[in-house]
């Protein structure tokens, strides 16, 4: 399974591969990082719907997550992947206009890597 | 009324009427028809009186009792001071010149007490008249000269003119012709002036009796003459007769025997007829003289005899030697040498005493006029030292009192400049006051910008300070799975493993450590922005200051409002030097930019939230000296109108409540004022704004 993580905090990635290391040494999971919004759809375009599920923050300069949401759920229709959105502003309004959109998920910071783990295996 | 019957009363004092006018008989009937015992009948006697004495001696003599019995009764002081002084006349005028002296002398207090000055004057002239005639010639000229000095005075033209007549008399009779002479000229001059034609008649006889002394008979003569046509023109009999008396009087002196026989008898008829024995006594001894140089010593006996007698009756005095002489003469020539060494005898004795009384009321009356001359000089120079004094005075009170007009200005003066001095100061004080309120406001203001600035962070900070403490809990937490995973190798002795373990285990430490000092940093630059003491100026990194600043305000925005993005073009050169700079107050600025910035798009977007993407070009660069930094967002731009005015303090275009209206112009200061650079601004309204921070070096 390939999980595309989009945050602009740098240091997400080495976290990730930190807590996904069994997995991600046994085959389990397969992760891509992108630092912007813009920088994931480049990716997705062209690895052509490779990832499964996209992790991704909201708050990020540039384009945002809900923006990146948007896109994604819009132009890849057959099937869109899951989008799970990550961020520190777990408020009613963040929420609702990211389920509006489409998100398949919604996780709020600090995550809980135990309860995020199960989820993405559940998914798997 | 009183003050105008004693003027006709004197204007007639020497006229008398033949006969008993109609006047007073209506007089004679107003006072018979008023018995009451009255002031009425006071005025109405005191009027009977005057009016009689031109010819019922009686009848004036009675109704001036009368009067000055009942006004005394009556306390009634001016009736009773013109019945005295009407006495004092009469009794003058029948020759009892003692009685009349008596009378006019309790005149005097009477009308100095009513302050009737005229009447009082009146009484000086018939004192003056009566103690010439009885040779008290000191006191004659002493109420002569009152009254001249009252006439003087009152400025009474008919007093004047008859004062200086009197005067003349009195001069003449203490041989002091030229006196006399001019005084008589005087009164003439002053008669003639106001036409005065009985004051005109009398000088002439006095200038008269001044050519009789000079025995100028023609001139004499002459002039009683003319004062003789004068009283024929004022329809004066007893005048004329008087006047004719004179004239024979001179022919007789004149050796002119005949024409005195021609007249005399008539006249010593007439002033029989009217009881006017005052003038018989010249008369009777003019013919006695005539009698004698014409060889008829008995006619000449007989009426200088008679001459004796009136002349004793009246009081009179002069004459009486040469009355004596006379009869010894006319003994002589009738060879009665006994009786004729009689009377030289008499007339010798007479002469020596008379010579000798003569002599000294003479030398008294001199005394006294000296006496006079010289406090009159005195009097004079007094006054001319008085006036003296007086123009000094007044010099000095002018000058006195511009001084105090003067002073009271400076005072006025000194008091508005006090006042407005006080004034002054207090609206210092007030001011310096107002000014520390104002300088505290400022403070506080400045205070409550920061803080408001800092609340606006708040949620970046938060978030900003979450993601590393975020990151330092998860590799702390990846880094007990490792250790505990090592652990496991290590019982394998799996070493290889345990070496990799232990590397990651050491990376992620270094994670922790340097989120560890992220957060660290935040708060560090937080407490810094909060803190109100201006910093000291330090090295810093441009770079990293404005791209602290960036996500603190984006952060910031974005915990307001969450649905807010905006795209970031940064393009901050590499190599820039580093800067002398107070951070915090450098952070403000870029804040404040930042802030601002993110406001205008925030604000652009909710109106158009399809078609328009916010962006913001942050961009840091070296050119020359100077370090720029812009900021720049395609937001609502700045409006012209208000360009000019957003450095201004309390300027705002945000809604009360929202902005201080200080941010800006702090930041001005700031750059300006703190850091010698400057901050310039370029916008178009609906299009961009861009702000330029020019720092040197």
């Amino acid at each position: 399974m390939k999980i595309l993580v989009v945050d602009d905090e740098k240091d997400v990635q080495f976290l990730f591969e930190q807590r996904f290391r069994k997995e991600m040494k046994n085959g389990e999971m397969e992760f891509v990082f992108a630092f912007s919004g813009e920088e994931a759809l480049n990716y997705l375009e062209g690895s052509k719907q490779e990832a499964v599920l996209i992790l991704s923050d909201i708050n990020m300069p540039g384009m945002s997550g809900l923006e990146l949401l948007k896109t994604i759920k819009d132009k890849h229709k057959a099937p869109p992947p899951m989008v799970m959105m990550i961020t520190a502003y777990g408020d009613a309004e963040n929420y609702n206009s990211a389920m509006k959109l489409g998100a398949d998920d919604f996780l709020t910071k600090p995550v809980d890597f135990t309860v995020l783990k199960e989820k993405l295996k559940s998914i798997h | 009324m009183s003050r105008f019957i004693l003027f006709i009363f004197l204007l007639s004092t020497q006229l008398l009427s033949l006969a008993q006018t109609p006047a007073m008989d209506s007089l004679k009937k107003a006072v018979a028809e008023h018995p009451q015992k009255d002031t009425i009948r006071v005025n109405r006697l005191n009027q009977l009186g005057f009016e009689a004495r031109k010819s019922t001696s009686q009848v004036s003599y009675d109704a001036y009792m009368e009067a000055l019995d009942l006004a005394r009764k009556m306390h009634y002081r001016n009736g009773e001071g013109i019945a005295l002084l009407g006495l004092g006349f009469y009794y003058r005028f029948i020759g009892e010149t003692k009685l009349g002296l008596d009378y006019t002398l309790q005149a005097v207090p009477v009308f100095r007490e009513l302050k009737d000055t005229l009447s009082e004057i009146s009484c000086y002239y018939n004192l003056t008249v009566s103690y010439s005639r009885t040779a008290n010639f000191d006191l004659a000229m002493k109420y002569g000269m009152e009254g001249v000095r009252l006439a003087e005075l009152t400025h009474d033209p008919k007093w004047l003119v008859l004062s200086n007549y009197q005067m003349g008399n009195l001069y003449m009779n203490i041989k002091e012709d030229e006196k006399g002479e001019m005084a008589f000229r005087n009164s003439f001059q002053q008669a003639e002036m106001t036409k005065d034609i009985d004051g005109m008649a009398h000088a002439y006889g006095g200038i008269a009796w001044v050519y009789e002394r000079k025995k100028m008979w023609d001139s004499a003569i002459y002039f009683y003459t003319k004062q003789l046509e004068l009283s024929k023109k004022m329809n004066d009999p007893r005048g004329v007769l008087q006047n004719e008396l004179d004239i024979v009087s001179i022919q007789g002196q004149a050796k002119q025997y005949d024409k005195v026989f021609a007249r005399i008898y008539y006249l010593m008829d007439k002033f029989e007829e009217y009881g006017q024995v005052g003038y018989l006594p010249g008369a009777y001894s003019t013919l006695a003289e005539a009698h004698l140089n014409t060889g008829h010593p008995d006619s000449t006996i007989y009426y200088a005899n008679k001459a004796v007698t009136a002349t004793k009756r009246s009081g009179r005095v002069t004459g009486f030697g040469f009355l004596m002489r006379t009869i010894a003469q006319a003994y002589a020539n009738q060879n009665n040498f006994e009786k004729a060494f009689e009377y030289q005898q008499r007339y010798t004795n007479y002469m020596d005493s008379l010579n000798l009384s003569d002599a000294l009321k003479r030398v008294a009356a001199l005394q006294y006029s000296f006496e006079l001359d010289k406090k009159e000089s005195q009097i004079s120079l007094l006054k001319k030292n008085e006036e003296l004094t007086a123009r000094q005075n007044r010099q000095q009170k002018i000058l006195l009192a511009g001084t105090l007009i003067g002073l009271i200005v400076v005072l006025v003066f000194i008091v508005i400049l006090w006042r407005n001095n006080k004034e002054k100061h207090r609206a210092y004080l007030r001011l310096e006051q107002q000014q520390e309120q104002l300088k505290q406001t400022q403070t506080q203001l400045i205070q409550s910008e920061k803080m408001a600035s800092l609340g606006e962070l708040t949620a970046g900070i938060a978030h900003e300070i979450q993601n590393p403490l975020n990151f330092v809990n998860n590799f702390s937490e990846v880094n007990r799975e490792l250790l505990t995973e090592m652990k496991d190798e290590i019982e394998k002795k799996n070493y290889s493993e345990v070496a990799d373990l232990a590397n990651d285990v050491i990376a992620n430490e270094e994670k922790i450590n340097y989120h560890g000092k992220r957060a660290d940093a935040i708060v560090k630059s937080m407490l810094q922005h909060s803190r109100n003491n201006s910093g000291q100026k330090e090295p810093a990194d441009i770079n990293a200051l404005v791209d602290e600043c960036l996500r603190l305000s984006f952060h910031g925005m974005r915990a307001r409002d969450k649905s807010f993005n905006v795209k970031m073009d940064t393009s901050l050169q590499a190599d820039l030097p580093k800067l002398k700079i107070v951070e915090q107050d450098i952070g403000r600025v870029l804040l404040n930019l930042f802030t601002n910035a993110f406001y205008s798009m925030a604000k652009k977007k909710q109106e158009n939230p399809d078609d328009y993407e916010p962006l913001i070009s942050i961009r840091t660069e070296k050119q020359g000296n100077n370090v720029i930094i812009s900021v720049r967002d395609n937001g609502k731009g700045i409006p012209g109108s208000v360009i000019e005015k957003i450095f201004q303090p309390f300027f705002t275009t945000k809604p009360t409540g929202e902005g201080t209206g200080l941010g800006l112009s702090m930041s001005f200061d700031i750059i300006q004022k703190g850091h010698g650079g400057q901050l310039l601004v370029d916008s178009k309204e609906g299009q961009y704004a861009e702000f330029k921070i020019i720092l040197p070096q």
